[in-house]
């Protein structure tokens, strides 16, 4: 017995298939040679009304099914273009706004900005929440400015997590904003493109930022941290902020 | 847009077993008769030979030609033939002799031997070779189907599928042998 080379396989491979493609044809052709002798034998037997009506049902049942399950399938697939095409739009937005310092500059601002609107609605709900607007007269423990500009009154006073919120106004309706909260607490003060001068207020540390009309006044005692802010001159904030008297 | 290109394709679907099932469903039942001799079981076998058609419709290209009909033919003849061992209690192959055979366990038959089968009468294997096994070698050779999809249209295992396929080729090689064709050499 000789061994065959993969080569002689390959080819008595293909020869048995040919071989047997061949019988199969013959097969094949028997097969529809015997169906017609037999329609010739049975040609008085009709197909039973039933098996007709059973294949027309079927085929409606399995194109429901068909219809059914190529559209899950095409829910998913457009699903997945969907998420596809929105995760590539989401990263060439980002790829823009990081690398276009125009746009990146507007995305921040309008972070900004939304931030800002959510911290108004949140005061909102927390003065709905119980947050009360007190009367100054009913306070107690808090400092109050003995000197304030012609015409200025106090318009609004409340008090927000230890800190009190004191707004003055005069008839043009200009704010004098005076604040006063606890040695904690921290404030940021705009002090961009602004003149800032260290000052002593009452033997106190302070800062006074001076900005087009607006000025800024921020220092602090022993007890608080102060904070006034109005369109008004720096030697009346001063005067103002020496003025502050214990109640 | 989207539901319009599903309904063609619903449409083909349903066109295409509706039009199998018009063309040849007199062939289908009368071949199913003929072997059972029973117009239920025919109208069974009938239904049976639909279901299974019906997951493989990709592989009829063209509805009508012979190479369909005689398709058609040979799956409604071995799922009668199931029916019929079933009902006479026959097994043409018992699970107990089931041995799987890998895909590359094919016999081949000699080249002398093929060459000499081609100058003989085709006819002449026919007539001696079992229906069943003429009929999975069409299945395998002729209409290359792949195991899986013979065994789901026969519904028969896949395991039985080998088997088949393997004894069929030990007897044509029997009866190659017996029709004069020497061989020296084997695999």
């Amino acid at each position: 017995m000789s061994k065959l080379s993969n080569e002689d396989k390959e080819h008595l491979k293909r020869m048995n298939d040919t071989f047997l493609y061949n019988l199969g044809y013959h097969n094949s052709k028997n097969a529809n040679d015997d169906v017609d002798a037999l329609l010739e034998e049975y040609k008085d037997i009709e197909v039973p009304e039933s098996l007709n009506n059973w294949f027309f049902g079927y085929n409606k049942e399995i194109v429901r099914k068909y219809r059914q399950k190529k559209h899950v399938s095409n829910l998913l697939k457009y699903s997945k273009r969907i998420a596809a095409m929105l995760i590539i739009f989401i990263i060439m937005s980002s790829v823009v706004i990081m690398s276009v310092d125009s746009f990146r500059i507007r995305f921040f601002n309008m972070v900004v900005e939304t931030s800002q609107k959510f911290t108004l609605v949140s005061q909102e709900e927390n003065t709905a929440n119980g947050l009360k607007y007190e009367l100054v007269s009913d306070w107690s423990d808090y400092y109050y400015p003995a000197y304030l500009p012609k015409d200025y009154t106090l318009a609004d006073a409340r008090i927000l997590n230890n800190t009190k919120y004191m707004t003055f106004k005069n008839l043009d309706d200009l704010e004098i904003r005076f604040t006063q909260g606890g040695l904690k607490s921290q404030s940021q003060i705009d002090s961009e493109n602004g003149e800032i001068i260290e000052l002593l207020i009452n033997g106190n540390e302070g800062i006074l930022v001076i900005k087009e009309d607006i000025s800024i006044l921020y220092w602090s005692n022993q007890e608080k941290v102060f904070y006034i802010q109005g369109a008004i001159d720096k030697t009346t904030i001063i005067r103002i902020a020496e003025s502050i008297e214990k109640k | 847009m989207i539901t319009f290109l599903m309904t063609i394709d619903d449409l083909k679907a349903r066109n295409k077993l509706e039009e199998l099932y018009k063309t040849y469903h007199k062939e289908m039942y009368i071949t199913a008769y003929s072997i059972l001799r029973d117009h239920h079981e025919a109208e069974d076998v009938v239904q049976n030979a639909i279901i299974r058609l019906s997951n493989n419709l990709k592989k009829i290209s063209k509805i009508k030609c012979k190479k369909t009909r005689s398709y058609l033919v040979i799956i409604v003849r071995n799922l009668s033939y199931n029916v019929y061992n079933k009902r006479k209690k026959l097994y043409l192959i018992e699970h107990s002799e089931v041995q799987r055979l890998p895909d590359t366990e094919e016999i081949l038959m000699e080249e002398q031997l093929i060459k000499a089968s081609f100058s003989l009468e085709m006819d002449q294997f026919l007539k001696q070779l079992h229906q069943p096994y003429l009929d999975i070698l069409t299945l395998r050779y002729y209409y290359e189907l792949e195991i899986k999809e013979i065994s789901n249209l026969l519904d028969i295992t896949d395991n039985n599928v080998y088997v088949r396929i393997h004894r069929a080729l030990t007897a044509l090689k029997e009866i190659l042998k017996k029709e004069g064709v020497n061989y020296e050499q084997t695999l």
